[in-house]
């Protein structure tokens, strides 16, 4: 399929909108400043999508991911996904413990990595919400602790179900002091990109 | 020496290639089906999601074999064969994958992924040398074609070889 310039620009002026907004609430959930920053939002084969996430992540510790889906007037698909060091960096900064304290995953870990799914994608929710006035719900987040590449694949299943190519809304999380390697990605399902264009530009 | 090269399989992706080479992906509910001809060192990845096209599916405009299984096999031999003049009689299988990675989705598509995929390579007459499928974590796949060896690390548990 052929995207047009529009759709593309509709989707990442969306896309930037609502990074924004994470970005203030993320940085107010753990009190530090975060900075989330749109690295791509792009439409490809989801061949190749999976294949250079896999790439990207290419650890065998693992990671952990929280999957949201996000259905209402538009569908959309989000994971926030993060490398262990990292979600357990998380895990310290929002129970206000002193970073290195949290030495392995557990039910702490896994609540945070699902509490970020949740606001973020309610932040993602509420920004369409608020400012097209459609109606959006969220899914309550499944945690994943996998490799990233059978988190990522899980995630594109539902859109993969229905067609050969993805559009993926790509950013990463910068945190001062802090070596952080967390992503969050947002899919939209059937025909939702073509309504997100009709959204931006009517 | 010739230095390997690494090739990463997708979601419903086809790799075919010659030693030296490593064919890798990571698995969830999906399946790798990979054949290898031993004499010639030559193999392909398969990295299937669905049992079977339907009559819906398989007339849909942009329909990609390599997602189902009874499609993707068929085509993973073809490139096969197509690419190396290898038969799919001289061709062994392995197969890995298939958990069930989401456990509130009551469909075990894992488990009928793994099915499918040991059906048509027994319809096809290719031999299934080895195979490790189904519980709850992912898989870490890297099939090397210098030896045919399989190294396949389930999440949280030691590497093993098939």
């Amino acid at each position: 399929m052929v995207h047009s310039n529009k759709t593309i620009n509709a989707i990442q002026m969306i896309a930037r909108l609502i990074i924004d907004e994470a970005s203030r609430a993320f940085s107010k959930m753990i009190r530090q400043g975060v900075s989330i920053e749109m690295q791509n939002a792009y439409f490809d084969d989801i061949s190749n999508v999976t294949a250079k996430i896999c790439n990207e992540y290419n650890e065998y510790k693992g990671s952990v991911g929280a999957i949201v889906d996000l259905t209402g007037d538009v569908k959309l698909k989000f994971l926030f996904m993060t490398d262990l060091s990292t979600a357990q960096i998380l895990t310290d900064l929002l129970l206000r413990r002193q970073t290195g304290t949290t030495k392995e995953y557990d039910i702490n870990v896994e609540s945070t990595v699902q509490e970020i799914g949740n606001v973020l994608s309610c932040i993602v929710a509420n920004m369409l919400v608020n400012d097209f006035q459609i109606s959006m719900t969220p899914s309550v987040p499944v945690v994943l602790r996998d490799f990233a590449g059978t988190i990522f694949a899980e995630f594109i299943r539902d859109v993969a179900d229905e067609r050969q190519e993805a559009l993926v809304v790509e950013s990463r999380f910068l945190l001062s002091n802090q070596k952080m390697k967390c992503h969050m990605f947002i899919m939209p399902v059937g025909e939702s990109e073509q309504i997100l264009q009709y959204l931006t530009f009517s | 020496m010739n230095e390997m090269i690494l090739i990463q399989v997708g979601v419903a992706d086809i790799k075919v290639s010659k030693a030296p080479a490593m064919l890798m992906t990571n698995l969830g509910s999906c399946i790798a089906v990979c054949l290898y001809y031993e004499q010639g060192q030559i193999g392909g990845m398969l990295h299937l999601m669905m049992p079977r096209a339907d009559e819906k599916a398989l007339e849909y405009r942009g329909f990609k074999k390599e997602k189902y299984a009874n499609t993707g096999i068929r085509e993973l031999v073809y490139q096969i064969k197509q690419q190396f003049r290898v038969d799919h009689s001289m061709l062994t299988a392995k197969i890995f994958g298939g958990g069930r990675i989401l456990q509130n989705v009551s469909l075990d598509i894992g488990a009928d992924n793994a099915k499918a995929a040991q059906d048509i390579l027994r319809e096809l007459g290719i031999r299934i040398i080895a195979s490790k499928v189904g519980g709850t974590k992912g898989y870490n796949i890297r099939f090397d074609l210098s030896t045919g060896k399989v190294r396949c690390q389930i999440f949280g548990e030691q590497e093993q070889e098939f």
